[in-house]
């Protein structure tokens, strides 16, 4: 496997800029995720990757050695397409052999590879059917066993879990994760579901309109989101944000509600957005003691059976909270909620950029 | 006979519906009777007189039409029919391929390509009388551009006479007809090509296929059903060929490129021999559906294991 | 050429609005497909010349003296119009391409009325396949077998040289055809249609008239033209049916011209190219009627 960067890229089309000033480097081995909205590039520059787009500047390399001049057939990556892409007019076996063939492979290594791939992904018992008669599920197999037998230098995933119903998507969730694990091969996976990026992956690129937003581990994007985008993206339900203007030591929200920060925050000035995550709100009993506390009236409440989402009418917007119990107050019920604020974010109001708080250690 | 989306949960008014689809069909099946089935029966009448055009009827004569045509006595019509088959085959095939090649070179291309579409649809839109014009003045020995070049080049002494001498005017006849009909092949070809989902190309050039290996076992195999069904549709269409054979070489040089559909019109109109003619007719009416059969059944064959 | 057509394609079409559109050609390419590329509009190339090469010739021909004609050659370098006007002063051309598009039009409506609602309904009724393969199947045969018995019929009836009964034979000889090519065009009208309105309470007839219709309006197009054509450039049955100037049209007239031992190269090739004038500018205005009126016949 190899390591892929790419430095510099910009791809236009026309004068629509689909991707501006990619920087991404991709350590061998890794499971990166490209996430993004609709529309954020994240799927051009997989096909990129894979040698299916020109680029319009920039470069791509595999361990260091440029490859941009590379057609897709002398890049040995292999890729998995979200319509699967199978070959229609092929049986099972010949699919997952027609690789192999093409790069003159002898017969018995052809063999083993295709039994070992049919193994690992059960399919052996499909190996002499047509794609058509096939579920989705096993379609899905298939088409992830067509990129593991080539052995590629990295494994291109372009949205496959997309075609399935919900509970097939978890399962083969765990199974590409297994894989993955089991080969080691440098993974490039693109999803607008966040959720699979942070199961799946070891890090993550967040795109937003051709642009990096941010890179980290799942959890760096969850605890330190760089702007207020990454920030909205990840994680469900999404963060609940607040607009105010800050005074000292407060947020002041647009209902009147002063919003307190903790000491790491600074003293700066100015229009400011505040997030909050649903699960870092906590609905306070009535007589609690606790500080600081904000209030509101609730709207909404959603039994979702192990939690509640609770929809709460407060400082000029409505805010989710997730509550653990059975037992939720009424629509319209005024409510006292309590928030932490170290977990608290705040982003500069004009960039959205993240405000980083000073460390105490100095 | 229900209605194909006639799901009937009690609602009373399917039978108008179908009725009424039968009466949007009732025009087309009389035109069917009047254009296909009267004539069939007519002819079939017709090949058992000794009939002119002044007086159909005349005669009735039983089998001798029959026995004159097949087995003694005229030497024409059997060579005919077996010419027409050798046409046609040939140009379907000769077609199927150069049209191929077009309509492959045409999905490669975008701004030239819808050029090349335009041009392309000239020599489909020609009438075939004009078709055989422009070829018969292409082709002539005097005045001709084909022998004005060969003769400058020095590559012959006299002009040769295309359309006057074996095998040159048989050749010459595919080759106007090639000229006409190679646009259709590619037109359906590419459409046909089309067809084969991006995605698949793109998954077969990143398992290592070039281009080669992407056509013969990916594109071809995926489109094979479409090709054959325009080769049928081609095949059949050469059978009719008159009006090419009509301006080109009537026929000759004798009776060297006589065509069935041409012997018959001929026989009709020229011998006057009506009867003859009508004989001729159900012979090759029987001779196509068998030189067919095969291809159409293979062509359902194709179809089903593709589905 | 396929490397480049995917990557290309990848570039028009793929998923997504952001593939649509004219790319610039992308400096960091391989230089190989460059090279393809300049071989696939050599092919290209030489296909698009021997298509033009007799349509050329016959223009080259029409401006050509008689000593000019015999030397064989492309150009000329003494050009004329004296065959052009000669021709139309001789012959009779305006009235035979007049009659040739007066039957050619109103055969074709005749076509699209009789073909456009038995499609429709052979499409929807549950037999319907059975219909249907019986009206392609009368397009085996050679028309040449209808012929006698025709003539015959329209002897009968009266109808021999006289437009209506032209306009009749070819009404009807292109139905087959325009069936074939309106199949294409019906099937991808949604079933759902039909129901929505059948539920919300229209007749069979009626849905066909206001829904499906103005849904199939490029389909008729294109089939009209195409049927247009086909009567237009039809010889056989004009040869024997239209017996004289009154109602000939032009594919006769000019077959009648080549049976002239010294017939004059030019004004033939005039005729020819003041004949297909018609057909060719339908050609190039409609193309992409008449191209998609072909592709879509032959797709499933």
């Amino acid at each position: 496997m190899a390591s892929i960067d790419i430095v510099s890229l910009n791809k236009k089309f026309g004068d629509h800029r689909i991707l501006s000033n990619i920087n991404l480097s991709i350590a061998e081995g890794e499971f990166l995720a490209l996430v993004g909205p609709s529309g954020c590039g994240k799927s051009t520059l997989l096909r990129i990757i894979a040698g299916l787009e020109p680029v319009s500047s920039g470069v791509v390399a595999f361990d260091g050695e440029p490859i941009n001049s590379r057609p897709p057939q002398a890049r040995n990556v292999a890729m998995v397409f979200q319509s699967y892409a199978l070959y229609p007019h092929m049986r099972v076996r010949d699919n997952l052999a027609f690789g192999l063939r093409q790069r003159k492979l002898p017969r018995a290594e052809i063999e083993r590879r295709i039994l070992d791939a049919a193994r690992a992904l059960e399919l052996d018992r499909y190996l002499d059917r047509y794609p058509r008669e096939l579920s989705g599920g096993q379609r899905q197999r298939v088409a992830m066993g067509r990129a593991m037998v080539r052995e590629p230098v990295a494994f291109l995933l372009d949205e496959p879990l997309s075609n399935l119903d919900a509970q097939l998507r978890v399962s083969m969730r765990l199974e590409i994760r297994a894989q993955q694990e089991r080969l080691r091969v440098t993974t490039v996976y693109v999803t607008h579901d966040q959720v699979e990026a942070i199961t799946l992956a070891d890090r993550i690129a967040v795109l937003n309109a051709g642009e990096i937003m941010q890179v980290g581990t799942p959890l760096e994007l969850y605890d330190r989101p760089a702007n207020r985008f990454v920030a909205g993206f990840i994680g469900s339900p999404a963060m609940n944000f607040v607009t105010g203007t800050r005074s000292d030591g407060g947020v002041r929200a647009p209902d009147g509600t002063t919003i307190s920060l903790s000491p790491s925050h600074g003293h700066a000035e100015g229009e400011v957005i505040v997030g909050l995550r649903p699960e870092h709100l906590s609905l306070l009993p009535d007589g609690s003691a606790e500080t600081p506390t904000i209030d509101g009236v609730v709207r909404r409440v959603e039994q979702l059976g192990a939690e509640i989402e609770l929809y709460v009418e407060s400082c000029g917007t409505r805010l989710c909270l997730r509550h653990f119990g059975r037992e939720a107050p009424a629509n319209g019920t005024r409510v006292r909620l309590g928030y932490d604020t170290a977990r608290l974010h705040l982003f500069d109001g004009a960039t959205n950029r993240r405000i980083v708080e000073r460390t105490t250690a100095g | 006979m229900e209605l194909h989306l006639a799901r009937p949960r009690g609602s009373g008014g399917d039978g108008s519906r179908v009725r009424a689809a039968w009466l949007m069909l009732l025009p087309v099946l009389l035109g069917l009777l009047v254009f296909a089935v009267y004539p069939s029966i007519y002819v079939v009448g017709l090949s058992f007189t000794k009939s002119t055009l002044g007086q159909p009827f005349k005669a009735w004569i039983g089998w001798s039409n029959y026995r004159w045509l097949l087995f003694g006595g005229d030497e024409i019509f059997v060579p005919s029919l077996l010419r027409a088959a050798l046409f046609s085959f040939g140009v379907a095939l000769v077609e199927l391929w150069l049209g191929l090649w077009l309509a492959l070179l045409l999905t490669s291309l975008q701004r030239a390509g819808r050029l090349v579409r335009s041009i392309m649809l000239l020599p489909l839109m020609t009438p075939p009388v004009l078709v055989g014009i422009a070829w018969k003045l292409l082709l002539a020995p005097g005045g001709g551009l084909v022998n004005g070049k060969l003769l400058s080049l020095g590559l012959v002494d006299t002009p040769v006479s295309f359309l006057g001498t074996q095998p040159w005017a048989l050749l010459s006849v595919m080759v106007a007809d090639a000229w006409q009909w190679t646009p259709f092949v590619a037109i359906l070809g590419y459409a046909a090509l089309r067809q084969v989902p991006d995605d698949i190309i793109e998954a077969a050039l990143l398992d290592g296929a070039n281009e080669r290996a992407v056509f013969w076992k990916i594109q071809l195999p995926m489109t094979a059903p479409l090709l054959l069904a325009i080769f049928v549709l081609r095949l059949i269409m050469a059978f009719k060929t008159f009006d090419l054979l009509y301006i080109l070489t009537f026929g000759g040089p004798g009776s060297s490129t006589d065509m069935a559909g041409f012997t018959i019109w001929r026989t009709a109109l020229r011998n006057f021999d009506v009867g003859a003619a009508a004989a001729e007719t159900v012979l090759f009416a029987g001779f196509v559906s068998v030189a067919i059969l095969p291809f159409l059944w293979l062509h359902r064959r194709v179809e089903r294991n593709a589905s | 050429m396929t490397v480049s057509t995917v990557v290309e394609r990848g570039r028009f079409g793929g998923k997504g609005a952001t593939r649509r559109g004219k790319a610039s050609i992308p400096t960091a390419e391989a230089e190989s497909s460059f090279v393809r590329r300049g071989l696939s509009l050599l092919g290209v190339g030489l296909y698009a010349g021997f298509f033009l090469l007799p349509i050329a010739f016959l223009i080259s021909l029409t401006f050509k003296t008689r000593d000019e004609v015999l030397l064989g050659q492309f150009f000329t370098s003494k050009p004329t119009l004296e065959n052009w006007w000669k021709a139309f002063e001789f012959i009779n051309l305006t009235g035979f391409i007049g009659h040739s598009v007066l039957i050619a039009s109103l055969s074709a409506v005749l076509t699209l009325a009789l073909a456009t609602p038995a499609t429709y309904a052979v499409t929807r009724l549950q037999h319907g396949e059975l219909v249907g393969s019986l009206v392609l199947s009368s397009y085996i045969a050679p028309p040449v077998v209808a012929l006698l018995p025709l003539f015959f019929l329209m002897r009968w009836l009266g109808l021999l040289n006289s437009f209506a009964g032209m306009i009749l034979v070819y009404g009807l000889m292109n139905v087959p055809v325009a069936y074939w090519l309106l199949r294409g065009f019906i099937a991808k009208i949604p079933a759902a249609l039909d129901e929505a309105a059948w539920v919300d309470g229209a007749g069979f007839f009626k849905t066909f008239l206001v829904i499906s219709l103005p849904l199939l309006v490029p389909g008729i197009v294109a089939t009209g033209l195409i049927s247009l054509i086909l009567a237009y450039n039809e010889f056989l049955f004009a040869s024997l049916f239209a017996q004289d100037d009154s109602v000939r049209g032009l594919t006769v007239a000019i077959s009648l011209f080549q049976g002239d031992r010294f017939v004059n190269f030019g004004q033939m090739a005039v005729a020819s190219i003041a004949g297909i004038v018609p057909v060719y500018l339908i050609a190039l205005f409609f193309q992409n009627h008449l191209i998609g009126g072909l592709m879509s016949g032959s797709v499933k």
